[in-house]
């Protein structure tokens, strides 16, 4: 084995990375050839100085702009999911507005006509004709609304803005949709 | 982090399981225990600050992700995480830099070494080292790992590692002498 073949052992050698069953041959080599010496010092020299870099300081203001973006980008994707969240309830509540619509159609949610009014006891009419008295009649509280004509009705159309101002949201409800 | 554990004082335990909870404070704090050191391996691998920025932006991107499947002491998968981000971004690249002729062809202008310039000089020895050798001299000669250690964040054997570290400690002392030579 030549000096050139132990210099790959020399360079683990002195950093003590050489595995120990080759070790002893090594510094038995080292103690006779002073060209493997000074190698091997060569060696610890420019070691020292790769160690060296170990102990570089980074620049604080890299490092507190590496942990702005990081921080920056875990934001985002929260303002994101706020952003679906709160378009989430508009959408829903829009829903609940057309089922409600849909369920209830129009004039469905009127009040049922009140029960009939005591009236008050009144002295009888002198009684001309037996054939002209009219039995007393109670007019409803409610007329009943009159349908509208056949003309079909418009779509219902529903506009959901959003805090996106690229998002809008339009709900079309068509004529058969709602019932009518 | 020679051993995994972090630049600071405080426990990154207690920090990462606050972080796990949730606490984006914690992991800000998670990430200040860690920054130098993955900064530093990045511009070690990469050669740039710039690069070195992006990986490590990247890196702790990934450890927010990886965050409650963690379980122990992050420190070595972050350096895992680190060689393997700086890799990926060498790699992509690659066709529009060579690091190592660009090193070779810078000789130091003046005379006498002082310890920034050997520094410096290293710097650029470094830049010449292929791939895999460059990342097992970083991790083992300048973060100070040991050689199991190296092997495990690399994903290979000590002998590997040794061989690795070996070829990249020759290489570097030749660099600087012919260096030196071309000085004088």
């Amino acid at each position: 084995m030549t000096c050139i073949d132990r210099e790959p052992g020399i360079a683990l050698y002195v950093e003590g990375d050489l595995p120990a069953r080759e070790a002893p041959v090594l510094e038995a080599h080292l103690a006779e050839c002073a060209a493997c010496r000074e190698f091997a010092a060569a060696l610890r020299e420019s070691q020292a100085a790769v160690k060296e870099l170990g102990n570089d300081a980074a620049d604080p203001a890299v490092l507190a702009a590496i942990r702005a973006r990081v921080m920056a980008e875990l934001a985002v994707p929260r303002a994101r999911r706020w952003a679906w969240a709160r378009l989430w309830v508009a959408a829903a509540a829009c829903a609940a507005v057309v089922v409600a619509a849909l369920l209830f159609p129009r004039g469905a949610h009127e009040l049922p006509p009140p029960p009939p009014r005591p009236v008050a006891a009144v002295p009888a009419a002198p009684r001309l004709a037996a054939s002209r008295q009219a039995p007393h009649r109670v007019r409803p509280a409610v007329r009943a609304v009159p349908r509208r004509a056949s003309r079909p009705a418009a779509p219902l159309l529903m506009q959901i803005v959003t805090d996106d101002p690229n998002v809008v949201i339009y709900w079309i409800v068509e004529d058969k949709e709602r019932g009518e | 982090m020679a051993d995994g554990t972090a630049d600071g004082r405080e426990e990154p335990a207690r920090t990462l399981g606050e972080a796990q909870a949730g606490d984006l404070g914690a992991f800000e704090r998670l990430m200040g225990l860690y920054e130098r050191r993955v900064f530093l391996v990045a511009v070690r691998l990469l050669g740039n600050s710039a690069d070195a920025q992006d990986a490590a932006q990247e890196v702790f991107l990934r450890l927010y992700r990886h965050l409650r499947r963690m379980d122990r002491d992050p420190g070595p998968w972050i350096y895992r995480v680190t060689v393997n981000v700086c890799r990926d971004m060498a790699r992509r690249r690659l066709p529009s830099a060579a690091p190592a002729e660009a090193a070779a062809a810078q000789a130091p202008a003046e005379e006498g070494m002082a310890l920034a310039e050997r520094l410096g000089l290293v710097e650029r020895a470094l830049r010449t080292l292929p791939e895999r050798q460059r990342a097992a001299l970083v991790l083992r000669d300048v973060e100070g790992l040991t050689t199991r250690e190296t092997a495990s964040v690399l994903g290979t054997t000590e002998a590997t590692v040794r061989s690795h570290v070996s070829a990249a400690r020759l290489r570097i002392k030749g660099f600087v002498e012919a260096m030196l030579r071309r000085r004088s």
